[in-house]
C-alpha cells in the first residue's frame, strides 16, 4: 500500500496545526481547522485502502466532510459574535480570561 | 436534713442564673433576691447546726460522683463531689454566711450597675462557701479560682480612684499563688493512689492525701532526692506556703492587700478582709499541715517567724498610715500573723487559737471596715487627719467605733482576746514547735494595736470638731448601719464572753492535727 | 453560793442596764448608788467560799473562772469606797456631763475591780486587769478635752506596756500549772516570768520609771482620781504581787524591793516641789505604793497588805477633800483651781477631815495609818535592816510634803459655812480611819516602842519643817514634773514608734512593692519581646513563608493561563504529545 496519502495527511495536519496556532486572524484559524479536518479525511481514506472490501473509511470521510461543514458554520457564527462584542477577530486580543 | 451544704453553696449560684433573666432596671429585685438568698443561707446554717453528727472528725458530709474522665493511656481523671464541715470549716462557713448577709445589707444603696453587682456578689457567695466546704481538692481549686474573677470586677468597677491598678494587682498576685498551688495539687494527685483492677486510681480528696498509706512508693512523695538542699516534699510545702501565704497575707507577699482594700467599696472590703483572707489560713490548715507534717516541723521556725514578722511589721505600718482604710488593712495583716503563729506552734491551743482568730477577726474586721465606710459614704475622705471631734456630732458612731477599736486591740470581753491568748499559749507551751521568743515578740503586737487604734480614737473622736467642709454631711448612724454594727458587736461579745461553745467545735480538729504533727516529731 | 456571785454581778448588771437604758432622763447616779449599797449589804450576808465556772478549755489548757470570796474586808473596802465616790459624784458632776456613761463606767469598774481582787487564776486576773485599765482610760478622758484625752491615751499606752509583759509572764508560767495559785513553792517559777509580771505591776502601780501616767491621769474628774488612781486600781499591782509571794526568789525580791524603795523616795521628793494639789496627791500615791511594794519585796507581806487597805481609805478621803477645795476654786473663778497657793478653807468640817486623813498618811497615832506604818517599819527592821533605811528616810519626807500642803490648806484662815453634802464621804472616811485604829488597838497593842517613838519624832519634825517650807516658793524646774520623763514618754517614744512605722511603710512601698512592680515590668517586657518574636520571626518565616510558597506555586501554575486561545491549544497539544510519548514508552 502506498503511504503517499498518509504522508500527505500528515503534512496537511502539520500545516493545519501551524495555521491554528500561529495565525493572527480567527477566520484563518478556522481555515486551519479545515485543513486539519481534511487531513483526517485523507487519513481515513488511506486506512480504508487496507480493507478494500469495506467502505468504512469512505463513509467516515463523508461524515467528516459534513461535520466540517457544521463545525465551520458554528465556528463562523461564534467568530461573528465575538467580533461583534470585542470588535476584533484577533485571538490574541481576546484574552479577558488572562490569569497572569 | 440532707444536702444542706450543697444548698448553701448552690443557692447563690442558682440565684445568679435567675438574676441573669431579670431586667436590669428593676434594681430592687436584685437587692431583694440577694437578701433572700442570704437569709435562706442563714436558715440553712441554723438547720446545719441542728443536723451535726456526733462523729468526731467530720460533722456533716455530702458525697457524690463527679468527674470520671478516661484519658486513654494516661489513665482516668477522677474527682468526686465531696463537701463536708469539721471543726476547721464550720466556724468559717458560719462566718461567711453572716458576713455575706452583712455585705448585702451594706450594698443596699449601690446605684451603679446594680444587676451586675449583685450577680457578681452572689457568685462570690457560692464560691466562698464552696471553698470552705470542699474536701476534694479539684473542687476546692475550682471554687478557689471562682472567687478571683468576681472580686476582680467588683474592685475594678465599683472601687475608688485607683481601682484598676488595685484590681489587676490583686488578680495577678493571687493568681500567681494559685498556680503554685495547682502545681502541687496535681503533683499530689499523681503521687497518691491505689492500685485497683490493675489500674492506678488517683484521688483529689485531701483525706486520702493525708493518709500516708496512699502515698505511692516511687512517687515524689516517698522519694528523698534533694534539689537545692530540699526534698521535693519540702519544695511542695514551700510552694503551698507561698501560694496560700499570698492570700493570708503574709509579709512579704502582702502588698496587694492595702491597695485592694483602700480602693474597694465598703461591702467589698468587708468580704475581702473577713472571708478571702481566711481562705489562705484555711488552706494552710486543711492541706499544708496535715499532708506535710514532717515539713511543717522542719519549717516551723520559718512559718512562725513569718507570722511574727507580719504581726510586728503590719502593726508598725498601721501606726504610720494616714488613710483610715489603709490602717485597718495593715491591722488585718497584723492579726492574720497570729493565725500563722498559731498554726506553726503545732499545739492544740495554738491551732485552736488560729481558727478562733480567723473567726474572730472576720467579725471584728467587718466592723472596722463598716466603721470606715460610714465616714467614707458621707464624705469620700479617708484621711484620719481630716477628722476631729467626731464624738460631739456622732455619739452613736463614737460608741460603736470604741467597741470596734477595742475589740481590735484584744481587750478581754471580745473574741480577739480569746483567740490571741490561745495562740500565745500555744506558742509558749513547752511542746510548741516555735522558740519562746517568737510568741513573746508577737505579744508586743498587742501593744502596737493599742497604739494605733487608741491614737486614731484620739485624733478622730476627740478634740475640737473641725468641719473642713463636711458641715452638714456628718449625720449619725442610720438604722441600717446601726443594725449591722450592733449585730457584729453582739457576735464578738458573745464569742469573747462565752468562748467554749465555739471552742468545743474547734477542739477536736485542733487536737487531731496536733497529734498528727507530734507523731512526726523525730525523738 | 448564788449570793457570792451576786456581789460581782450586781454592779455589772447595773452597768449594762445603764448603757442600754432607753430613757435619757433617768437618775443614773441613784441607780448606781443603790446597787452599790445593795452589794455592800450583801457582803454581810455572804458566807465565804469559792466560785467556779468553766470558761475556756483547749487541749491540755483549762481556764476556769475561779473566784474566792474570802477576804471580805478588801471586798467591803472596794465596794464601800466605790459607793462613797458615787455619792460624791452626784454632787460633783456638772448637770451637763454624761451621767449615763459616767455611772455605768463606775459600776463597771466596781465589777472589774472586785473580779480582779477575788480571782485566783492569774489569767482571769489579767482579764479584769485589762478591763480596769479600759475603764480608767474612759474615765480619765471623760470631759473629752484634748488634754484629758491625751492623758488617757498616755495612761492606756504605758499600762499596755506593763500589760503585755504581764501577759507574757503569765503565759510562760501557764504550762507549769502555777497560774491557779493554790500549791506554790518557791523556786518553782523561773526568774524571767516573775520579772515580766513585775513589769506589769510596775506599770499598773505606777512605780519608777513607769509612773508618769498617774500624774497625767489627774486630768480626770477628782472622784475618778479618788477611786481609781489612789485607792483601788493602782493597788491592783500590789494585789497581784501579794499573790506571787510564795514564788519569789532572791533575785526577784531584790529587784522588787529596790524598785519600791526608789519609788518611795522619788514620789516623796517630787511631791515637795509641786503646787498642784492633785499632782501632790498623785506623787504621794506613787510614793505609798512604793512603800507597799518595798514591804512585799522584803517579806513584810502582811503589813504591806494592811497598808494597802488603810491607804485606800485615807488617800481616797484626801482626794475627796481636794475635790472640795478645787470645786471652791472653780466657783471663785481662779485660773488654776488646783493650785494650793490660792486655796482658802471654806469649811471647818473639811479642815478636820483633812487633818485626820493626812495624819493617817504620815502615820500619826489615833489613825489607821499609824497601825500600818508602824507595822511595816517593825517588820522591815526584822527582815532587812538595810532596806528599812528606805522607810526611815521616807518618814520625814512624807511628813515634809504633808506639812507643806497642809499649811496652805488648814493653817490659813477659815470661813465658816454649813455642811455640804460633798463633805460627807471624806468625813466618813476619816471616821473610819479613827475607828479602825480604835478597833485594832483594843485587840492588839503595837510593839516596838522605840521605833514608834523615833518615827513619831521624825514625823512631828517633818511636819513643822513642812510648814516652814511652805513659805518658801520654788521656781518651776523641768525635773519637778515627773523627773523630766515626760519628754521621753510624750515625745521620744511616739517619735520612735512613728519613725519605725514610717520605715515600715517605706519598706512596703520602696522595696516590696517595687519588687512587685519590677516583676510586672519584666513580665510586660517579656511580653513585648514575645510579641516582637511573634511578628518578626514566626509570622514572617512560618506564616509568610507558607504564603510565599503558595504564591510562588501559583505564579508557576499561572504561566500557561494567558487568556489566549491559541496558547491554550498549544499547551493542550503539547500535553497530548507528552502523554503519547509516555504511553508509547510504558
Amino acid at each position: 500500500m502506498s503511504p503517499v496519502l498518509l504522508y500527505l495527511s500528515f503534512l496537511l495536519f502539520a500545516l493545519g496545526v501551524l495555521v491554528v496556532l500561529t495565525k493572527r486572524d480567527a477566520i484563518v484559524v478556522l481555515l486551519g481547522i479545515e485543513l486539519i479536518l481534511s487531513a483526517a479525511i485523507l487519513n481515513a481514506i488511506h486506512f480504508n485502502q487496507q480493507f478494500p472490501d469495506r467502505m468504512d473509511g469512505q463513509l467516515f470521510a463523508l461524515f467528516i466532510i459534513v461535520i466540517a461543514v457544521c463545525e465551520a458554520v458554528v465556528g463562523m457564527s461564534i467568530i461573528i459574535r465575538v467580533y461583534r462584542y470585542y470588535h476584533t477577530a484577533v485571538p490574541d486580543q481576546i484574552n479577558e480570561l488572562n490569569e497572569r | 436534713m440532707p444536702y444542706l451544704l450543697s444548698l448553701l453553696i448552690f443557692s447563690p449560684l442558682a440565684a445568679v442564673l435567675l438574676a441573669g433573666l431579670l431586667p436590669s432596671r428593676k434594681h430592687q429585685w436584685f437587692r431583694m433576691l440577694a437578701l433572700a438568698v442570704s437569709i435562706g443561707q442563714l436558715l440553712a446554717l441554723i438547720a446545719l447546726f441542728n443536723s451535726l453528727s456526733p462523729n468526731i472528725s467530720l460533722y456533716y458530709a455530702e458525697q457524690a460522683r463527679w468527674l470520671n474522665i478516661s484519658l486513654g493511656t494516661w489513665g482516668v481523671l477522677q474527682a468526686n463531689y465531696l463537701v463536708a464541715v469539721d471543726g476547721l470549716s464550720l466556724p468559717l462557713v458560719a462566718l461567711s454566711v453572716v458576713v455575706l448577709l452583712i455585705a448585702v445589707i451594706s450594698s443596699w444603696h449601690e446605684q451603679k450597675n446594680v444587676k451586675g453587682y449583685f450577680m457578681l456578689l452572689l457568685t462570690l457567695n457560692g464560691a466562698i462557701i464552696g471553698s470552705f466546704c470542699a474536701l476534694d481538692m479539684l473542687l476546692f481549686y475550682v471554687f478557689f479560682e471562682f472567687m478571683l474573677i468576681p472580686m476582680y470586677f467588683l474592685i475594678g468597677i465599683w472601687g475608688g480612684a485607683r481601682r484598676e491598678y488595685a484590681s489587676v494587682k490583686f488578680l495577678l498576685y493571687t493568681l500567681f499563688g494559685s498556680i503554685l498551688i495547682l502545681i502541687v495539687f496535681i503533683g499530689l494527685y499523681l503521687g497518691v493512689g491505689v492500685v485497683q483492677f490493675g489500674q492506678i486510681l488517683h484521688s483529689f480528696s485531701v483525706l486520702d492525701w493525708q493518709d500516708a498509706h496512699y502515698h505511692m512508693t516511687g512517687s515524689w512523695l516517698t522519694s528523698s532526692e534533694t534539689y537545692g538542699g530540699f526534698t521535693l516534699k519540702a519544695w511542695a510545702f514551700l510552694f503551698l506556703l507561698v501560694g496560700f501565704g499570698i492570700k493570708l497575707p503574709t509579709v512579704p507577699f502582702h502588698t496587694w492587700l492595702p491597695d485592694a482594700h483602700v480602693e474597694a467599696s465598703t461591702p467589698i472590703s468587708v468580704i475581702l478582709a473577713a472571708l478571702l483572707l481566711k481562705v489562705g489560713g484555711y488552706g494552710l490548715a486543711r492541706v499544708v499541715l496535715p499532708v506535710f507534717p514532717a515539713e511543717t516541723i522542719q519549717f516551723s521556725g520559718l512559718v512562725g517567724g513569718l507570722g511574727v514578722v507580719s504581726i510586728v511589721y503590719g502593726g508598725f505600718n498601721a501606726l504610720a498610715s494616714k488613710d483610715l482604710k489603709r490602717l485597718i488593712a495593715y491591722s488585718s495583716v497584723s492579726h492574720m500573723g497570729f493565725v500563722l503563729l498559731g498554726l506553726a506552734s503545732g499545739t492544740t491551743e495554738g491551732i485552736a487559737g488560729a481558727v478562733y482568730q480567723m473567726t474572730s477577726h472576720g467579725i471584728i474586721t467587718s466592723m472596722l471596715f463598716l466603721i470606715a465606710g460610714v465616714l467614707y459614704d458621707r464624705t469620700h475622705d479617708r484621711l484620719i487627719d481630716n477628722y476631729s471631734g467626731l464624738s460631739t456630732v456622732m455619739p452613736r458612731y463614737t460608741a460603736l467605733i470604741m467597741i470596734a477599736f477595742f475589740a481590735g486591740m484584744g481587750l478581754p470581753g471580745f473574741s480577739g482576746f480569746i483567740a490571741e491568748v490561745l495562740v500565745l499559749l500555744g506558742g509558749f507551751n513547752p511542746l510548741s514547735l516555735v522558740p519562746v521568743w517568737l510568741p513573746a515578740l508577737a505579744a508586743s503586737g498587742l501593744l502596737l494595736a493599742a497604739g494605733y487604734f487608741a491614737w486614731t480614737i484620739q485624733r478622730m473622736l476627740y478634740g475640737p470638731f473641725v468641719t473642713k467642709g463636711f458641715a452638714g454631711t456628718l449625720t449619725d448612724l442610720t438604722s441600717r448601719e446601726r443594725f449591722m454594727l450592733v449585730s457584729l458587736a453582739i457576735l464578738t461579745l458573745w464569742l469573747g464572753i462565752l468562748p467554749q461553745g465555739l471552742l468545743s467545735l474547734i477542739n477536736p480538729f485542733a487536737e487531731g492535727l496536733s497529734r498528727l504533727l507530734s507523731e512526726h516529731l523525730v525523738p | 453560793m448564788e449570793v457570792n456571785g451576786l456581789i460581782l454581778l450586781l454592779p455589772l448588771a447595773a452597768s449594762i442596764l445603764m448603757v442600754t437604758f432607753p430613757v435619757n432622763r433617768f437618775p443614773f447616779g441613784g441607780l448606781a448608788l443603790s446597787v452599790t449599797l445593795a452589794a455592800f449589804l450583801l457582803t454581810w450576808v455572804v458566807d465565804p467560799g469559792s466560785l467556779q465556772a468553766n470558761w475556756l478549755q483547749s487541749g491540755n489548757f483549762n481556764l476556769p473562772l475561779l473566784f474566792s470570796i474570802h477576804d471580805l474586808r478588801l471586798i467591803r473596802l472596794i465596794i464601800g469606797i466605790s459607793g462613797l465616790v458615787q455619792f460624791y459624784s452626784l454632787f460633783y458632776l456638772s448637770s451637763s456631763a454624761n451621767h449615763r456613761s459616767y455611772f455605768s463606767l463606775l459600776c463597771f469598774f466596781t465589777f472589774a475591780m472586785l473580779g480582779l481582787a477575788t480571782s485566783t487564776h492569774l489569767l482571769v486576773t489579767f482579764v479584769f486587769w485589762e478591763l480596769v485599765g479600759y475603764t480608767s482610760y474612759r474615765l480619765i478622758g471623760f470631759d473629752t478635752t484634748t488634754s484629758s484625752t491625751s492623758a488617757a491615751l498616755k495612761a492606756l499606752l504605758i499600762n499596755k506596756v506593763g500589760d503585755v509583759c504581764f501577759l507574757i509572764g503569765i503565759l510562760m508560767l501557764a504550762s507549769t500549772g502555777l497560774l491557779s495559785t493554790s500549791n506554790l513553792a518557791p523556786g518553782s517559777a523561773g526568774t524571767l516570768p516573775l520579772l515580766l509580771i513585775f513589769v506589769g505591776v510596775v506599770a499598773k502601780s505606777a512605780q519608777a520609771p513607769l509612773f508618769p501616767w498617774l500624774t497625767a491621769a489627774m486630768a480626770g474628774p477628782t472622784p475618778v482620781s479618788a477611786l481609781l488612781h489612789s485607792a483601788t486600781m493602782v493597788a491592783a499591782g500590789v494585789l497581784v504581787l501579794l499573790r506571787l509571794v510564795p514564788l519569789l526568789n532572791d533575785t526577784v525580791s531584790t529587784v522588787i524591793s529596790f524598785t519600791g524603795g526608789v519609788t518611795l523616795l522619788l514620789g516623796g521628793l517630787l511631791a515637795i516641789f509641786s503646787y498642784d494639789i492633785k499632782r501632790i496627791l498623785a506623787y504621794s500615791t506613787i510614793s505609798q505604793l512604793g512603800l507597799m511594794v518595798l514591804a512585799i519585796g522584803t517579806g513584810a507581806h502582811a503589813s504591806g497588805y494592811l497598808h494597802l487597805q488603810t491607804h485606800a481609805i485615807f488617800k481616797a478621803g484626801l482626794f475627796l477633800c481636794a475635790g472640795v477645795f478645787i470645786h471652791h476654786g472653780v466657783i471663785s473663778g481662779h485660773a488654776n483651781p488646783n493650785d494650793i497657793r490660792h486655796f482658802s478653807n471654806p469649811n471647818g468640817w473639811l479642815k478636820w477631815s483633812w487633818v485626820i486623813l493626812s495624819g493617817s498618811l504620815v502615820g500619826l497615832p489615833l489613825t489607821a495609818g499609824f497601825l500600818s506604818k508602824e507595822a511595816i517599819l517593825h517588820d522591815m527592821m526584822t527582815f532587812s535592816a538595810s532596806l528599812s533605811l528606805f522607810v526611815w528616810a521616807s518618814i520625814p519626807l512624807t511628813a515634809l510634803y504633808v506639812g507643806r500642803v497642809s499649811y496652805f490648806l488648814v493653817v490659813k484662815k477659815t470661813e465658816s459655812s454649813p455642811l455640804h453634802a460633798l463633805l460627807l464621804p471624806a468625813l466618813l472616811l476619816s471616821l473610819v480611819s479613827v475607828t479602825w485604829f480604835v478597833a485594832a488597838i483594843t485587840t492588839e497593842a503595837p510593839t516596838g516602842w522605840v521605833s514608834i517613838i523615833i518615827s513619831q519624832t521624825l514625823v512631828i519634825a517633818g511636819l513643822f519643817a513642812g510648814f516652814r517650807l511652805a513659805r518658801i516658793s520654788f521656781a518651776e524646774k523641768s525635773w519637778h514634773t515627773n523627773l523630766g520623763l515626760d519628754g521621753l514618754y510624750d515625745k521620744k517614744m511616739p517619735q520612735l514608734a512613728t519613725a519605725w512605722g514610717r520605715a515600715g511603710i517605706a519598706v512596703d512601698r520602696q522595696i516590696i512593692d517595687r519588687l512587685v512592680h519590677a516583676w510586672a515590668y519584666i513580665t510586660v517586657l517579656f511580653a513585648h519581646l514575645t510579641s516582637w518574636f511573634d511578628r518578626a520571626i514566626v509570622d514572617l518565616t512560618l506564616v509568610g513563608g507558607s504564603a510565599w510558597v503558595v504564591r510562588f506555586t501559583g505564579q508557576i501554575v499561572r504561566v500557561p493561563m494567558s487568556g489566549k486561545v491559541q496558547g491554550y491549544l498549544l499547551w493542550a497539544l503539547f500535553s497530548l504529545f507528552l502523554f503519547l510519548v509516555l504511553w508509547l514508552l510504558l
